[in-house]
C-alpha cells in the first residue's frame, strides 16, 4: 500500500531496503514525515533507528529506494548537493557530541562560522537567542566537562537550531535524564517545533514522554514497520507485537536477541544431539 | 540560493520586505545602518508587515539596527511583529527587550 507523494510531507521514504552484513536492516520500508509535525519512531534496540537517521542525513546510503526531502532525493545527491542539504537539518546525536575544547558559546556559534557570513555581533545575539531558548544563556562560558548531561543536552540543542533548520532530528533526546527534565526537553521539543516553523523526527524508547508530544508514530521492527498512527491509535493497537513494545515487555513476539549463533557454538560445545 | 528581501524608505519609516535569512539579512543590516547613521530623524520606525518569512536572523537584524540606532541617539521603535517573528521574540525571551519599543501600527500616508 503506497501513498502517494504530497506537498503535505517533507520528507517520502519509499521502498527503503538497507543491510547490514547478511541482514536487512530496512526490508521495503514506506514513511511519511509531515511538515510541521513531529512524528517518532519506536522500536527495540538495535532496529535501525539510528541507522534510518543517517540515511536520511545522507551519511549512508541504501541499496534501494527513494529518500525524498522535500522533492530532492538524498541517496542520489553529490557532495555539494549533499552540502546544501544538510544545513537545512539539525541533529541532536544520541552520543551528545559537544566539542569538548570549545566553550558552550564556541559550540554553538561553530555552524554559524561554518555555514554563515554573519558579522561576530549577529553571532553573538544568535547564539544567546538560542542559548536563551533552552535555558543555558547563563552557562554561555562554561566549559563541555563542566555541565550535567541534562545542561550538555540542551547545550546540544541550542546547536543543533542555530541555523533554524527546517527539519530537526532527534536521537534519544530523554536518555539519561530524570523524569522532571525530560517533561521539560518533551515540551521545549514541542515549543520548538511550534514556534520555528520545524518538523521534527524523534527516536525514543521512552514511549510515555514520546507519546506526549508527538503527531504520529512508526514502531519498526524486524526491518518493517509493525505499526503507526497517532499516538492514541497505536496505544489502543491490537496487535500484539506493537502491545508488547508499547509495554515493554522483554519477551513475546519482537525478539529480544540480536540474531546469534547457537550458543553451543559461541562457547565451543558440540550440539546436544 | 539567494533570497530575496527589500528595503524602502516611507517618511520616517524603514519597510522591510520579502524573506529573511542567514544571507539576505546581510546587505539588508548595512543599508539600515547607513539610513540611521544620514537621514533618518531622531524617532524613526522599522516595519516588518510585509515580511514573508524569517529566520532568527531577522530579530538579529532588528538587534543590530537597534545597536546602530542607540550610536546616533535616535529612537528606532518597530510596528507590530508578524506572529511568526513575535513568537521568536518570545521563545528567545526578547520581550523585555522588543515590547517597549512597539509602535502603534500606523496606517500608510496616502500618496503625494
Ligand atoms: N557501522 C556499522 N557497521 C555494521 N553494523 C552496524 C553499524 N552501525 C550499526 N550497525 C548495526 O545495525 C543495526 C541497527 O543499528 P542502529 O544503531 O540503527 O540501531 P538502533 O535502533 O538505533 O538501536 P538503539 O535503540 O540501541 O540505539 C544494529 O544491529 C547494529 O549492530
Ligand atoms: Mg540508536
Amino acid at each position: 500500500m503506497t501513498t502517494p507523494p504530497s506537498a503535505d510531507n517533507l520528507i517520502e521514504i519509499r521502498n527503503l531496503r538497507f543491510g547490514r552484513g547478511e541482514r536487512w536492516i530496512f526490508d521495503g520500508v514506506d514513511m511519511n514525515f509531515a511538515r510541521g509535525k513531529i512524528t517518532a519512531i519506536m522500536g527495540p534496540s538495535g532496529t535501525g533507528k539510528t541507522t534510518l537517521l543517517r540515511l536520511i542525513g545522507g551519511q549512508l546510503r541504501p541499496e534501494s529506494g527513494s529518500i525524498a526531502l522535500d522533492g530532492q532525493n538524498i541517496p542520489q545527491l553529490n557532495r555539494q548537493e549533499l552540502f546544501a542539504v544538510r544545513r537545512k537539518i539539525g541533529m541532536l546525536f544520541q552520543s551528545g557530541a559537544l566539542f569538548t575544547d570549545l566553550s558552550v558559546y564556541g559550540n554553538v556559534a561553530f555552524p554559524l562560522r561554518v555555514h554563515t557570513h554573519l558579522p561576530e555581533r549577529m553571532i553573538q545575539d544568535l547564539v544567546l537567542m538560542k542559548l536563551h531558548a533552552v535555558g543555558l544563556r547563563g552557562a554561555r562560558d562554561l566549559m563541555p566537562s563542566e555541565l550535567s548531561g541534562g545542561m550538555a543536552r540542551r547545550a546540544a540543542l541550542a546547536r543543533a537550531i542555530v541555523l533554524d533548520p527546517a527539519l530537526l532530528m532527534y536521537d534519544e533526546p530523554f536518555v539519561g535524564q530524570d523524569p522532571i527534565s525530560k517533561g521539560m526537553l518533551a515540551q521545549l521539543i514541542r515549543l520548538l517545533n511550534e514556534t520555528l516553523g520545524l518538523t521534527s523526527i524523534i527516536v525514543s524508547h521512552d514511549v510515555k514522554e514520546t507519546a506526549s508530544i508527538a503527531d504520529y508514530l512508526y514502531i519498526i521492527a524486524d526491518g518493517k514497520i509493525i505499526g503507526q498512527g497517532t499516538p492514541a491509535q497505536v496505544m489502543s493497537t491490537e496487535d500484539a507485537r506493537v502491545r508488547q513494545f508499547i509495554r515493554g515487555l522483554a519477551d513475546g513476539p519482537v525478539p529480544f536477541h540480536y540474531p546469534a549463533r547457537s550458543y553451543q557454538q559461541d562457547l565451543g560445545l558440540e550440539p546436544v544431539p | 540560493m539567494t533570497a530575496q528581501a527589500s528595503l524602502s524608505l516611507q517618511g520616517d519609516t524603514l519597510i522591510v520586505a520579502g524573506v529573511l535569512d542567514h544571507e539576505s539579512v546581510l546587505s539588508l543590516e548595512a543599508q539600515g545602518a547607513t539610513w540611521l547613521a544620514d537621514t533618518a530623524p531622531a524617532t524613526c520606525y522599522a516595519d516588518l508587515t510585509q515580511v514573508s518569512y524569517s529566520s532568527s536572523a531577522g530579530i538579529a537584524l532588528l538587534l543590530s539596527w537597534l545597536r546602530h540606532a542607540q550610536q546616533q541617539h535616535k529612537t528606532l521603535r518597530l510596528r507590530p511583529l508578524p506572529t511568526k517573528l513575535a513568537g521568536l521574540v518570545r521563545l528567545s525571551g526578547l520581550d523585555e527587550v522588543f515590547g517597549p519599543l512597539i509602535a502603534e501600527a500606523k496606517a500608510p500616508p496616502a500618496k503625494a
